[in-house]
């Protein structure tokens, strides 16, 4: 453990690159994702506490929930980490891959990246499947989890919701196209246990996976996940009224690229945002701050 | 010679303490504070499990819903909404892994459904059963009262509760 959750909370930003692109996703669900920064502060918002003595005994008591390692918050953290750094690599790569095709001599980029659509479905189901494992190792549903975490997510908010509606928009709609839950399926289930173990994802995420750092297990694991996803994910964006011309334009504001380009702009987003991992702090501590106020 | 070997012990010994160091620097941020002299509980994954838990709380009454939405060792919560906004918050822990918590009922003057109940801060109330579960409601605002929280935790099946303190 390198940081501790309020130091992790203390250091979020309160702007750049990654809080103009959740701030896009506001239309989605207008007022339900804040900012929020900061341990004490998150305090006084989640529990509706201000007196200084009550916050330090939930700060205190957060703490040492947060420090026992066998209550999972540790973990949650950790994958939520661990896909952004895959993700980054990711854009990278389809970086290259875009390069290559431009300029001939850079030709070789292009036969030593992945082909895009596949990597970026990968992509997408890996950002799924974090958003399943963390979400059940923050907020607890033992045994795999699935039917009661799809449970669950129907009651999403706030940060959850930001998270996940950011993962459809920037990883699904944006690379994919609006027929981005059928091309998942499609690679998903193609999947084998050597792209499980390519996977960044899974490289730096593998020990604290189901199926204990097993590539086969991690691989049915995802195919699991992902098929019980499915439907809910593919209404998602319709559900939500998210549509490729509802951020087009707001991220002009921020991305320069031209509408035959998206997947430009995913890789951009990919390479230059934390979102998963900002968002996830700001839910751990939510779920902990819950927890430890009714433990004090 | 003797020189030499001064040199080489104090070069080894200062390696010896700047790896010392190094270690001591790089283990990971203790991140539990020593909080209060209050006893030390119970290991956290050793408390009741959030499952057994869940069955204390109550049903939704008409117009409300609960949602669970976290459990844990030693702890469970649902969410109240009302026409789908969250009004309040429902939980219940195992105060067998943080003991201090008991301390609040002490100079309890109020039961709810015979047990001793305390406040908990200024949007929160608790009942302690069997000396061991704390069960809390607390207020996402000012709309849900404290006599509103009150009879939301009277509706726990806080009998039921007792008696999983009794089998522990």
């Amino acid at each position: 453990m390198s940081k501790s959750i309020d130091q992790l909370v203390d250091s979020l930003p309160t702007g750049g690159l990654t809080v103009r692109a959740l701030g896009l996703l506001d239309y989605i669900a207008p007022g339900q994702w804040q900012n929020v920064t900061g341990f004490d502060n998150t305090i006084q918002l989640v529990t509706g506490e201000s007196d200084p003595g009550m916050v330090s005994q939930i700060r205190n008591r957060a703490l040492q929930l947060y420090g026992d390692t066998s209550q999972g918050y540790q973990r949650a953290i950790s994958i939520y980490q661990s896909v952004e750094t895959a993700d980054a690599a990711l854009g990278a790569a389809a970086m290259a891959h875009r390069i290559g095709e431009k300029i001939s001599f850079l030709s070789f980029l292009d036969k030593i990246t992945p082909p895009q659509e596949r990597s970026q479905a990968i992509n997408l189901a890996m950002k799924l499947v974090a958003e399943s494992v963390g979400f059940c190792y923050t907020n607890g549903f033992p045994g795999d989890g699935i039917g009661e975490f799809m449970a669950a997510v129907g009651s999403y908010e706030k940060e959850n919701l930001i998270r996940l509606s950011a993962i459809i928009t920037f990883d699904g709609l944006l690379p994919l196209g609006p027929d981005f839950a059928a091309k998942l399926m499609t690679h998903v289930s193609q999947l084998n246990v050597s792209d499980i173990e390519d996977s960044k994802f899974f490289q730096a995420a593998k020990a604290i996976l189901p199926g204990g750092g097993s590539a086969g297990a991690a691989l049915s694991y995802v195919t699991g996940a992902i098929g019980s996803m499915e439907s809910y994910v593919g209404n998602f964006a319709g559900q939500h009224g998210i549509t490729l011309d509802g951020i087009l334009g707001g991220l002009k504001g921020f991305v320069d690229f031209s509408d035959d380009k998206l997947d430009y702009a995913a890789a951009f987003l990919a390479m230059s945002t934390n979102y998963v991992e900002h968002t996830g702090t700001q839910s751990v501590a939510r779920s902990l701050i819950e927890r430890a106020v009714g433990e004090i | 010679m003797k020189k030499l070997l001064f040199v080489l012990v104090l070069l080894l010994a200062g390696y010896f303490a700047w790896r010392n160091v190094r270690i001591t620097a790089e283990k990971p941020v203790a991140a539990v504070p020593s909080t209060t002299s209050a006893p030390a509980g119970i290991p956290q994954a050793e408390a009741t499990p959030g499952g057994s838990l869940n069955r204390a709380f109550p049903e939704a009454a008409a117009g409300y819903k609960l949602t669970f939405s976290q459990e844990k060792d030693g702890f469970s919560q649902a969410d109240l909404t009302q026409d789908g906004k969250k009004v309040a918050m429902l939980t219940i822990s195992d105060t067998a892994a943080n003991p201090s918590a008991r301390d609040k009922f002490k100079t309890s003057k109020k039961q709810i459904g015979g047990f001793p109940s305390a406040p908990v801060g200024a949007l929160g109330t608790a009942v302690l059963v069997g000396d061991r579960y704390q069960v809390q409601a607390r207020s996402a605002g000012p709309a849900f009262t404290a006599a509103d929280r009150e009879a939301w935790l009277a509706r726990f099946k806080l009998a039921e509760l007792a008696t999983i303190a009794k089998e522990k």
